[in-house]
């Protein structure tokens, strides 16, 4: 509080300063209580805020720049791959769906497109995006035939791999996941698929794994890796993941 | 039952009402602090917290971060979520189901700025997971951005 009450009467004289500087610029002109430039564009104070004429009154309508506007900006995923969002305000709504597009949304609810770029999101949200955790990684074992307890020699890196992850990473976790193939009903695979993934938390305890926490999850035949039609016996099908966030 | 008895009961019982009071009964974990910087602290239930890395984070827990602070938390969808410097971030519904992936992520960013990576929940059930800041809110297909709130309140 302390610190804002000093710092107040310091933003004023720079707002203050601003405007004269841009009252002063000869392309700078005031439209319905707004200093607006050349192009029709407002002018800004260091701070954000549209810079106001004598004739303003609280009165009029905004020109939707007193507050800084909310701020949407939609990236594309370390493949370059793009999502979609939909921006929804008190009026209206829009689709962002290419890397970049961004868009400004006042308190009124008017949603203005904007194109970002790469370096532009890097220079504002540089440190937010710092902050963004590590992304989760998924390592996959399957059981050697006819074993419900033993790995296939196959998966004897990956443990060795998993432990590497685990020590890169601040407080990881430990997911381990079960599927199944779509032999059986539903219901009995999520059971079996948990089995599974018990038994493999069991091996990765019993090799020492630690983590912030082990939880166990049984997807069933909810997510094959190869599509089969029901009551296709799959073997790839038929393992546990092991993610790691 | 004998008078005795039910009074004993009803003592027991109240007593463990009151000793769940002063230790803050941990809620349902919906995620993990994974990175923390500056000043950080999540408020539950009118108390304050560090937000330090390893700290599990709750359904309506707020997340505040001073000038110098940012946050990363990853949510048990794999949901990545982090707060940049002067925010308030609000978690206010989550739950996932790890069998069938549905759930509920809703978060707003009341000040500040808000990275996401959305996670497993966005995937299986889109209309199901909700960001919003003051003036906007995002409906998610899968997809990473930052939501940052203006001064609009």
């Amino acid at each position: 509080m302390v610190s804002d009450m000093r710092l107040r009467p310091l933003a004023m004289a720079l707002c203050a300063t601003s405007s004269l500087l841009a009252a002063g610029m000869a392309s700078a002109q005031a439209v319905s209580g707004y200093l607006v430039d050349s192009s029709g564009n407002p002018v800004r104070s260091g701070f954000g805020s549209c810079l106001r004429t004598g004739s303003w009154s609280a009165a009029q309508p905004g020109i939707g720049c007193d507050a800084s506007p909310d701020r949407v900006v939609l990236l594309p995923d370390p493949d370059g791959k793009v999502g979609a969002v939909v921006v929804r305000s008190a009026a209206g709504e829009k689709v962002l769906d290419t890397a970049y597009a961004g868009a400004e949304v006042v308190k009124g609810g008017a949603i203005t497109p904007r194109q970002e770029s790469a370096e532009g999101v890097q220079a504002r949200y540089g440190s937010v995006l710092g902050a963004t955790p590590p992304r989760p990684v998924s390592f996959v074992v399957n059981f050697a035939t006819g074993s419900a307890a033993e790995l296939t020699p196959e998966s004897a890196p990956v443990i060795a791999a998993i432990k590497a992850e685990l020590s890169k990473r601040p407080a990881p976790e430990i997911t381990v996941i079960g599927h199944t193939d779509r032999v059986g009903k539903l219901e009995g695979n999520d059971e079996l698929s948990k089995r599974r993934a018990e038994a493999v938390r069991d091996i990765l305890s019993g090799d020492g794994i630690k983590a912030a926490s082990m939880e166990v999850a049984g997807r069933g035949e909810r997510e094959p890796v190869v599509a089969t039609a029901d009551e296709v016996a799959e073997a790839r099908n038929r393992r546990v993941e092991i993610s790691i966030r | 039952m004998t008078t005795l008895r039910k009074t004993l009961v009803a003592f027991s019982l109240t007593a463990s009402v009151f000793a769940g009071v002063p230790v803050a009964v941990a809620g349902e974990v919906a995620g993990i602090i994974k990175t923390s910087k500056g000043a950080a602290t999540i408020e539950r239930a009118g108390q304050k917290l560090p937000a330090s890395v390893g700290t599990s984070v709750e359904a309506k827990d707020r997340i505040v971060t001073g000038p110098d602070g940012a946050v990363g938390i990853t949510l048990r969808d794999n949901t990545m979520l982090s707060a940049g410097a002067n925010s308030v971030l609000d978690l206010n519904k989550f739950s996932f189901n790890s069998t069938t992936h549905a759930g509920v992520v809703d978060a707003s960013i009341k000040k500040g700025t808000l990275s996401v990576i959305s996670g497993k929940i966005a995937k299986a059930n889109p209309d199901a997971v909700r960001f919003s800041s003051p003036s906007v809110t995002l409906g998610v297909r899968g997809t990473e951005f930052v939501l940052e709130a203006g001064d609009g309140e």
